[in-house]
């Protein structure tokens, strides 16, 4: 599943260490959701979402395989 | 559980199985077990005083405990604790067939049980979460 995360990390000017302090998760994990290689749990979703103040349609873009 | 108790019943458990094992091993008289009980006690015990450390600093402790809460953590441990599982069976059944050819009864009778037991344990959890979730 492709997201926005880094571009949205970045447009706030925020490291992903100080992304992943914020949501309570490893600094690998942020990796791993900006590269694609892990999609998060709806919880964990949400409150990337949340931190940006975006819906997660707007961070998540599902598309049909 | 909190972490800081879990990290310490988990040495505690250690220690207390190598307590046993060395028992085991003075009554019958092994000193492989012997060696091996008083290894898991000093490994243990060893464990206990690194994470003394840790355990007092509060920033550590919050890392920590980041790590074990984290869910691609605990995703890539679930993965792999049953890719584990399903090549422990296989290698069991590889090791009754390679016993049976050279006529290890004893051996073959024990890994076949263990492997029974261990499908068995599958197939329990298997209905149990099902129902559960």
């Amino acid at each position: 599943m492709h997201n926005r995360i880094a571009e949205l990390r970045k447009m706030q000017g925020i490291t992903q260490k100080e992304l992943a302090d914020q949501l309570s998760v490893s600094r690998q994990t942020i990796i791993s959701l900006e590269n694609g290689r892990y999609n998060p749990s709806i919880t964990l979703a949400y409150k990337v979402a949340v931190m940006f103040g975006k819906t997660i349609e707007e961070v998540f873009l599902f598309e049909e395989a | 559980m909190k972490l800081k108790t879990r990290l310490i019943l988990n040495r505690a458990i250690t220690i207390m199985l190598g307590i046993l094992i060395v028992g085991m091993s003075l009554i019958k008289d092994i000193e492989l077990f012997f060696t091996m009980g008083i290894a898991m006690i000093f490994c243990a015990v060893i464990q206990l005083i690194k994470q003394r450390r840790i355990l007092s600093d509060p920033n550590k402790m919050k890392e920590l405990e980041n790590m074990y809460k984290d869910e691609r953590v605990r995703f890539i441990a679930q993965k792999s604790h049953s890719f584990a599982f399903w090549v422990s069976v296989y290698a069991e059944f590889i090791g009754i067939l390679v016993s049976m050819y050279f006529g290890l009864e004893n051996i073959y009778h024990v890994l076949n049980i263990i492997v029974c037991f261990q499908i068995l344990i599958y197939i329990v959890a298997n209905f149990y979460f099902s129902k559960k979730y």
